[in-house]
């Protein structure tokens, strides 16, 4: 299973950069950048603020797609 | 999640900022005075540490995450260089085990070091940003000592031959930074092959200790860099390509 996310599309949506995204849940510029590329898999804690700022909810942002073996990595590659 | 204490907007947070640059500079200026690299060490590790023990809180869980790796792949890399030399020692390429690692101390400090900061880097980056932004330093840091060559004294044949190495070397890293920005697949599989031939080298150097001996140090300050930088590329244009299907 592969984690994947909507964050680019919802930010663009409204019309919101990555700065301040960033800014609103407390991280740097560069975490919302590497989440939405798909290399690092954020906290729950994260993942619920991003929503919530994007107003959409967790399991419309975030996303399992399967066909690919399970990881359970959650750092940064 | 970080503690939300203004520390976004930008790139780096300006600690890490001020010891980079102070780093780069210590680094450049080691060839002139050894002691600086013990600058550099310190502009590298001295945020992660501040950062660990509390003292310093500017950091998110991604930033934290990225430097607690790092700070992993080089105690594995120092283990490795230990277990490297123990090998070496009863292969006899070594006397006695009087000198750590192949070229006295010097190589386990180099090797903590760049492999913290590219790991740190890599991961903080992306392998494409990463490697191109890294072989750029390199090529400005290959340079630097020829700030020492420009004096009066140090004006003989030997040192214009040293200097031509040094632009030959800093040309070499800045091509490699343009081919990966321009085609990381490309520029990848380039490093890796360079990791390749490097190490065919290693194997054939094996048939003679003393040769062996001063090549571990060349294949681990230069070609297992290539090769890792490469690797990550790869790895990264692959993920990239999987999750486009």
């Amino acid at each position: 299973m592969e984690l994947t996310n909507h964050i680019r599309q919802h930010r663009a949506r409204l019309d919101m950069t990555q700065d301040d995204l960033a800014a609103r849940v407390g991280v740097r510029r560069q975490t919302i950048l590497a989440i939405e590329k798909g290399r690092y898999g954020p906290s729950a804690l994260l993942a619920f603020l991003i929503a919530r700022e994007l107003g959409m909810r967790v399991d419309e942002l975030f996303e399992l797609i399967p066909g690919q073996e399970t990881t359970w990595e959650t750092d940064p590659e | 999640m970080g503690n939300g204490s203004g520390m976004t907007h930008r790139r780096l947070p300006s600690v890490d900022w001020i010891a980079f640059g102070v780093g780069l500079i210590a680094l450049a200026l080691h060839y002139l005075w050894p002691p600086l690299i013990s600058v550099a060490a310190a502009a590298v590790f001295l945020p992660a540490l501040l950062r660990e023990a509390g003292w310093l809180r500017d950091a998110d869980e991604f930033t934290l995450g990225v430097m607690r790796r790092a700070g992993f792949h080089a105690l594995l890399a120092v283990v490795g260089l230990f277990l490297l030399n123990f090998v070496l020692t009863h292969a006899g390429a070594y006397e006695a085990s009087k000198h750590f690692g192949p070229s006295g101390d010097e190589l386990p400090r180099k090797l903590t070091l760049g492999v913290y900061l590219v790991s740190y880097l890599l991961q903080y980056w992306g392998a494409r940003q990463g490697v191109y932004r890294i072989f750029l330093g390199l090529a400005v840091v290959t340079l630097a000592p020829l700030v020492g060559f420009t004096r009066p004294a140090y004006g003989s044949e030997f040192r214009q031959y040293e200097a031509d190495i040094a632009v030959a070397t800093a040309l070499v890293m800045a091509a490699l930074a343009l081919l990966v920005r321009a085609r990381p697949r490309l520029g990848g599989g380039v490093l890796v092959a360079l990791f390749g031939v490097a190490t065919l080298l290693l194997a054939w150097q094996a048939r003679d200790l003393q040769l062996l001996r001063g090549g571990v140090g060349v294949f681990l300050q230069v070609a297992l860099g290539f090769g890792c930088t490469g690797w990550a590329l790869l790895r990264e244009s692959r993920t990239a390509r999987d999750l486009a299907e």
